[in-house]
């Protein structure tokens, strides 16, 4: 199977609807599939990323637990918008994990470098 | 290559604005043809469609940055560039 750089452009927040986790197993499973996979949080896709939440008391899962997993799953390229970040009172140590802040040239030249952009 | 943004809701066109280089493309189709009248749209080139912009009336409204594409163009413009990223 052909290898594709393939970038997930993550904009929606993790409960209210079920795009989130969606758009997180279908990360799960191109990962599976060994694409050159990118994930990109901006917008409120950051509010995935931050600790502290608890899907059980919404009766679902946490998505913040199902983010930290993605290193597991060889998808290790996380980067997150810094002004998507700064609007919103979020530091970088309130992550769930690592993410690489990107300003937004950055965020150009990154999705410049792909074959296929799935944005959510 | 660059680029090509497609827009399909005009809500989602200020996301893709934000986000767009300026050598991408970035095309309006179905409800996000909104996003092209005078009244509306932004400073930059955009290109609607022109069946979505004539079935809703719309013409005579559009701003003067707004280039419209037929069907042929809209293919035109997915092979000249990648990535496509959708936006609604």
């Amino acid at each position: 199977m052909d290898t594709k750089r393939l970038l997930f452009l993550l904009r929606q927040p993790p409960y209210g609807t079920s795009h989130a986790l969606e758009a997180l197993e279908s990360i799960l499973v191109a990962g599976v599939f060994e694409q050159r996979v990118s994930v990109l949080f901006r917008d409120d896709g950051v509010w995935q990323l931050v600790g502290g939440q608890a899907g059980e008391v919404l009766g679902t899962r946490t998505i913040g637990k199902v983010v930290q997993a993605l290193p597991q799953y060889e998808i290790e390229d996380i980067y997150v918008c810094a002004t998507s970040l700064a609007a919103r009172g979020i530091a970088l140590n309130d992550l769930v994990l690592p993410a690489q802040p990107l300003d937004v040239g950055a965020q150009q030249a990154l999705i410049a470098g792909q074959q296929v952009v799935v944005n959510d | 290559m660059a680029t090509l943004h497609l827009v399909n809701r005009a809500r989602a066109l200020a996301g893709c604005l934000e986000l767009a280089a300026p050598e991408d493309a970035i095309l309006l189709i179905e409800d996000g043809v909104y996003g092209a009248i005078a009244a509306a749209a932004p400073a930059r080139q955009l290109y609607a469609l022109a069946a979505d912009v004539t079935a809703r009336g719309l013409e005579q409204r559009l701003a003067h940055t707004v280039l419209l594409a037929n069907d042929a163009d809209f293919v035109a413009l997915a092979v000249a560039h990648q990535p496509i990223v959708s936006w609604r």
